[in-house]
């Protein structure tokens, strides 16, 4: 991926571009806050109302002032030593790089979309299937798909709900497929599981 | 005698005692994953914390804390891999005594070491807390107000290396702890209509986002092999004391500095750690054995690193401000239970301070005695892969965040701060910084609306008020040997 990118650059840019490119995603990251600062300070007036007749210091818009100023002045003085650079840089070899930058990161995106799932299914099949299923995924997904880690799975999701739900009685909403279930099955289920 | 016996009666009970063996326990064993930060567990446990009693949920954090830093001393001698962040020193001289046949007598070394920086931390806590408690009484509003700021220099400069991304940072957790509603005039701040922010960005689901989420997805991005084989050789688990009778000064000099470095908030651990082996070094007759396994430099990374562990808690408990982010947890933990921290605590809650010292005392104890006697199979712990771990976390993640108030968005919530914190660390940015901003942004900013409305806006309070005069000097002091340092630094490079 590294060299696939330099190979993007080499045809469009100066050494020099190689150089700071390699080493955008420390000023893309400072780029974003301050765009996200500038954002949320141009919204500052409709976002929090102006009391007439108090100090400067009264006003409930000090505190995010104070923060997104910080935010704004210092991101800019980060990436203004090579703002000019960064600009010219083409649109194509950034949306190339940005592409790169997700595909590194695509164990974060899969595990909080699994994670979002997980949350989900909770109230659906219950906290005990939905935190196996979980984790003998994801234990499966990052290559330890052997019998014994299934059974490491099953072993940390039953000491989960031994120390959460048994122990400290974690209180959880009802849940729908244990609802199916006969009446003091299903309130058991619902308690402990 | 009183409070001592009043504290005693605190710390007897059973939920007090579990709360202590549990939280070293846990926290020894933490420290000896290697990538398993103490900082995500703490998180985890925090809303568990809410619901014990206010000591025994104090407790089972600081245990946690500071029996991590026990802990971590285990893969940093025998696999040159910290098992926390502040045992990199303790690899320079502890892996090469392993390596040459003394992997017993090192950790044995690490253990002592520990346990006395432990034991002079609490011992400085006790007898440094009720007179600075005095010092406190004094204080009003501007005063609080230029320590809160004093205490975001400190930990934005304690970040020597990324102060920039620090100052960002904090700037962020100012921003993120000033929305919801404004009480004083009954008004919406950055909340976009949301009624889920009205109470504001909640704290539980933020730390556990930015610590124990961000640290699972960086666990499970691992490729390759992610879990070590280890054997211990060498001499009995005790031969550790005589060592470190024949470094007394070393031994002084290293628990000293980390107390006094525990004091100043944000400067913790590293700074401690580092000045102590420095000058260890530089006092030493054999200077150049030092990282090629020199006891006298493991005990002075041990020692200064431990004796942090309770002195870093003055602060928070005489003025209410937090030097880190444990103690930003701590603090929601008194909130809580409505323990105000400040000089009215040590009046009004003797028997809880008193217990506090006592429950200190017993942690190191407990620690100390767990190592010693079960290190031989908590090697073994450095045999789970680091994505299971990972897998796990995430589970104990949702826990932490939806325990507090019972709800799926608190996970969200978290969820959405652990990819945050995943950027932060792939970016080598503090994230304390922000934890920080969003504890002591509101305090600085509720006593400066305070101060200022005593002084209708008149700025110069600050300078007629003796102890806030000083502490602003203090402050601008900081900053300007800070720049100067750097200037020199930059100088002398170029």
């Amino acid at each position: 991926m590294i060299s696939k990118r330099i190979n993007l650059v080499r045809h469009v840019s100066s050494h020099e571009t190689q150089l700071l490119l390699r080493s955008s995603a420390h000023y893309s990251f400072y780029i974003l806050v301050f765009l996200v600062s500038l954002g949320f300070l141009i919204l500052l007036p409709d976002q929090v109302e102006y009391m007439d007749g108090e100090g400067w210091y009264l006003q409930p818009a000090l505190g995010p002032a104070i923060g997104l100023g910080t935010m704004l002045i210092f991101s800019f003085a980060y990436i203004s030593r090579v703002l000019f650079k960064v600009l010219r840089i083409p649109l194509s070899v950034w949306l190339e790089y940005i592409i790169d930058i997700v595909s590194q990161s695509r164990v974060p995106i899969l595990t909080s979309g699994l994670f979002y799932l997980y949350l989900h299914t909770v109230g659906v099949i219950g906290f005990f299937f939905s935190t196996f299923l979980f984790i003998s995924t994801l234990v499966f997904l990052t290559r330890l798909g052997s019998r014994f880690w299934l059974a490491m799975s099953f072993l940390a999701s039953v000491l989960i709900i031994l120390v959460f739900r048994v122990g400290i009685g974690l209180w959880m909403d009802d849940v729908w497929l244990y609802d199916q279930l006969p009446s003091a099955l299903s309130e058991f289920c619902n308690m402990y599981l | 005698m009183e409070n001592l016996l009043l504290g005693i009666n605190e710390v007897a009970t059973l939920s007090v005692l579990m709360a202590i063996v549990i939280g070293a326990l846990v926290g020894v064993t933490i420290g000896s994953i290697p990538g398993l930060e103490p900082a995500g567990v703490i998180a985890i446990l925090l809303p568990l914390s809410f619901s014990m009693e206010p000591l025994a949920g104090v407790m089972l954090l600081v245990g946690v804390y500071g029996g991590a830093w026990y802990g971590g001393a285990i893969p940093a001698i025998l696999m040159n891999t910290p098992g926390t962040p502040v045992a990199v020193l303790t690899t320079y001289d502890g892996y090469p005594m392993a390596q040459r046949g003394e992997g017993k007598k090192a950790l044995s070394i690490a253990y002592t070491s520990s346990f006395v920086g432990g034991i002079i931390s609490v011992t400085s806590l006790v007898l440094l807390a009720p007179v600075l408690a005095k010092v406190a009484a004094k204080f009003g509003s501007p005063e609080f107000a230029m320590l809160a700021l004093l205490g975001m220099i400190f930990v934005v400069l304690a970040h020597r290396k990324h102060v920039g991304a620090a100052i960002i940072m904090l700037g962020f957790g100012i921003f993120l702890g000033s929305l919801g509603l404004d009480r004083s005039f009954n008004t919406n701040v950055y909340t976009f209509d949301q009624a889920w922010l009205l109470g504001g960005i909640p704290l539980v689901p933020a730390v556990i986002g930015l610590f124990a989420i961000s640290q699972a997805f960086v666990l499970l991005s691992v490729r390759g092999k992610d879990s070590f084989e280890t054997k211990l050789k060498g001499d009995g688990y005790f031969s550790g004391m005589v060592e470190l009778l024949k470094h007394k000064v070393t031994v002084i000099r290293s628990a000293l500095l980390g107390v006094f470095m525990g004091l100043l908030p944000g400067v913790g651990e590293f700074g401690s750690q580092f000045f102590s082996y420095t000058l260890a070094q530089k006092f030493s007759k054999d200077p150049d054995s030092f990282g090629k396994g020199n006891p006298a430099g493991l005990i002075a990374s041990e020692t200064s690193n431990n004796a942090v562990t309770s002195s870093v808690m003055v602060p928070l408990l005489v003025f209410g401000i937090p030097a880190d982010a444990l103690m930003a947890m701590l603090l929601s933990v008194f909130m809580v239970h409505n323990y105000v921290p400040g000089p009215t605590l040590f009046a009004e809650r003797p028997e809880f301070i008193s217990g506090l010292y006592i429950s200190l005392f017993l942690m190191n104890i407990v620690a100390f005695v767990y190592l010693t006697f079960a290190t031989r199979w908590m090697v073994g712990l450095t045999k789970i892969s680091g994505r299971f771990i990972g897998a796990v976390i995430l589970v104990l993640g949702f826990v932490g965040s939806y325990s507090q108030n019972y709800q799926v968005s608190d996970a969200l919530i978290a969820l959405f701060f652990g990819g945050i914190g995943y950027i932060l660390r792939k970016n080598d940015i503090p994230a304390i910084p922000i934890v920080l901003g969003m504890v002591l942004g509101p305090v600085f900013l509720t006593r400066l609306k305070q101060s200022m409305g005593i002084a209708n806006g008149d700025l110069m309070l600050f300078l007629e008020r003796p102890i806030s005069l000083i502490l602003l000097s203090i402050t601008l002091l900081t900053i300007v040997v800070f720049i100067i340092g750097k200037m020199r630094h930059r100088f002398s490079t170029s």
